[in-house]
């Protein structure tokens, strides 16, 4: 559907985007995941043939649409819809910014009515076709700014943060509508977030884009479980990532020391790899030192003692001073319960094939 | 002899609002041909003065800059300098002399299109330099061709059009300077409500010269409430 070949582009000199490669697959939902500032919304620009690459192209359904003349960009841009992250609303009735689109396609009349009443049904702006657009609340304009690219039934949509600045019930509602239109018009979209479990619920793929780059795609399952190297790591949430070397290795269960302390890991990595590990908070089981005689399954067991107790929400977040320092989440209830506080000497268990081994 | 007291002005006033009333025939041609003359000089820059501010808002192009400058420096263009270099140049000696244009309407729609194409230019600019980029790069995503842009980027702006169109309306038909050099102020053909009241005012003419300014006043008026009603519906 989509090609990204050895894509480059800088303003000035800063280079934002550098050297991206990426398929995009017909019908997919492809989300491109990354904190705020890191070139999300340049690269859906040039696919949106709004900017230039620096280098590189980019090929649509086996056309090169960087290479393109002016006039034959503006006939390939009838194909792409773009929603931006703050909806632009033009003077005048829902009805008429739903139509933009269509005026310049110059269909009848009859067919842009038919198709503007659809599509204002499909985002639940049926009723509201006649109000001044400008009235409209954030997610309603957002519902616009969807329905007005939809109406032109592109073969592509590209979607900058369509979320962002709402609230969680909007958000909501907006991500079944992507959902609904991905299914409804089979359409392939490529969607920008800053929030990964967005990126997560809606993608069929997902790119890690960090320092103008996909550092990691993959499936939501495999770039959540498997993350390549810190940032990622970090950025998805990971709240344990650590250094180290592999000391030992046997049958594919791997010694690693951190900061002194020894932990074991699935990798086949040789030893004396330089490599980080990560671990997830709720991998790791907390046990008190009289409960504890050796008898959790877990392949890893760490003494050490409680340093900080955060609340977060429902639960708190444990930090142990194991060596290094390992956060673990245990309800506020089992908390008060075993009347966990700063000092107290603890375990924790984890079993070796929790550790996610990354490049260091 | 006119003799400047007070009962002399309200004298004056009153047989001002008498020839008004009385649909002088002086007054209301002197009046017609100022609204005829103004009207096709603000239509005539309009129609230029817009499509090159979209090309100079769009456009890159060696020299824009200075041209950005020299165009807010003619808002303050004195009128009797216009109306200098347009009698020069339609004066029989001129580049222009064979069009015969000096001392007739159409030499004065020249000049009053010279004086406001500056302010319809300078304004429509800045109206689409300040308007939201997402606006425009929606306007390109959605598909529109380079003419469509244009156009649509016109209907976002056109509040602001209206208003400045209005502005330059009321700036040409208030202007006396360029008028007078360029049209000669001939009765019953060049002469209009400014040129007019100038003349009328030396010769002592004073009620006449009233009743004129009171329609100058009353356009005035007619136009700010039409400029008010376009920024509230803008707004």
């Amino acid at each position: 559907m989509l090609s990204i070949e050895g894509l480059w582009k800088s303003f000035g000199k800063k280079e934002v985007i550098c050297g991206i490669d990426a398929e995009i697959n017909e019908e997919e939902i492809f989300v491109i995941i990354g904190p705020s500032g890191q070139g999300k919304s340049t690269i859906l620009r040039l696919i949106d043939l709004l900017d230039s690459p620096t280098a590189g192209r980019i090929v649509l359904n086996g056309t090169e649409i960087t290479a393109l003349g002016e006039r034959d960009q503006q006939q390939m841009r009838l194909k792409i819809g773009m929603v931006f992250q703050d909806p632009a609303i033009f003077r005048g009735s829902v009805y008429e910014n739903v139509a933009y689109g269509l005026r310049f396609r110059k269909l009848s009349r009859e067919e842009v009515h038919t198709r503007v009443m659809k599509v204002l049904k499909d985002v639940r702006l049926d009723g509201l076709e006649n109000q001044d657009a400008r009235t409209l609340s954030g997610g309603e304009k957002h519902r616009v700014a969807f329905a007005r690219t939809i109406v032109t039934q592109p073969e592509l949509i590209l979607m900058d943060e369509p979320t962002s600045d709402l609230d969680p019930v909007t958000t909501s509602i907006i991500e079944d509508l992507i959902r609904y239109i991905r299914d409804t018009y089979h359409v392939t979209i490529i969607l920008s977030t800053h929030d990964m479990f967005q990126g997560q619920r809606l993608g069929n793929r997902i790119a890690v884009m960090m320092g103008g780059v996909f550092i990691q795609t993959g499936t939501p399952k495999e770039v959540f479980t498997s993350p390549n190297n810190r940032e990622v790591a970090y950025f998805i949430g990971f709240e344990n990532i650590f250094d180290g070397e592999i000391t030992r290795s046997d049958g594919g269960v791997a010694t690693i020391v951190s900061g002194g302390t020894e932990v074991l890991a699935v990798t086949d990595r040789p030893v004396g790899s330089k490599i980080s590990w990560c671990l997830r908070t709720e991998d790791i089981r907390l046990h008190m030192i009289e409960d504890h005689h050796g008898r959790s399954p877990m392949s890893n067991h760490l003494e050490g003692v409680v340093k900080s107790i955060d609340m977060v929400g429902p639960q708190n977040h444990i930090t142990i001073d194991c060596g290094i320092d390992i956060t673990l989440v245990v309800s506020w209830r089992f908390a008060e319960r075993v009347h966990l506080a700063p000092g107290m000497p603890v375990w924790v268990a984890f079993n070796a094939g929790s550790i996610q081994v990354m490049d260091g | 002899m006119w003799r400047c007291g007070v009962n002399e002005i309200v004298d004056g006033f009153l047989t001002a609002i008498y020839l008004i009333v009385t649909l002088n025939p002086e007054v209301y041609e002197v009046t017609l041909r100022s609204l005829y003359i103004t009207f096709s000089a603000t239509i005539l820059a309009s129609i230029i003065s817009i499509p090159i501010a979209l090309f100079m808002a769009f456009r890159t192009f060696p020299g824009k800059r200075i041209i950005i400058n020299l165009v807010h420096t003619l808002y303050a263009l004195p009128t009797v300098l216009i109306g200098l270099v347009v009698f020069l140049m339609l004066s029989r000696q001129g580049p222009f002399g064979f069009l015969g244009l000096l001392f007739t309407p159409g030499g004065m729609i020249i000049g009053q299109m010279l004086l406001v194409i500056p302010i319809i230019i300078g304004l429509t600019y800045s109206a689409l330099i300040a308007l939201d980029p997402i606006i425009k790069d929606t306007i390109i995503s959605l598909g529109a061709n380079y003419f469509q842009f244009m156009v649509s980027i016109l209907k976002e702006i056109r509040f602001v059009v209206y208003a400045t169109v209005a502005m330059a309306f009321g700036r040409a038909i208030s202007e006396v300077g360029a008028a007078i050099m360029i049209g000669g102020n001939i009765k019953g053909y060049t002469r209009v409500l400014t040129t007019s009241i100038a003349l009328e005012t030396s010769m002592g003419n004073i009620e006449l010269s009233m009743a004129l300014g009171i329609i100058l006043l009353l356009i005035a008026l007619v136009l700010n409430f039409v400029m008010t009603s376009i920024r509230r519906e803008g707004e």
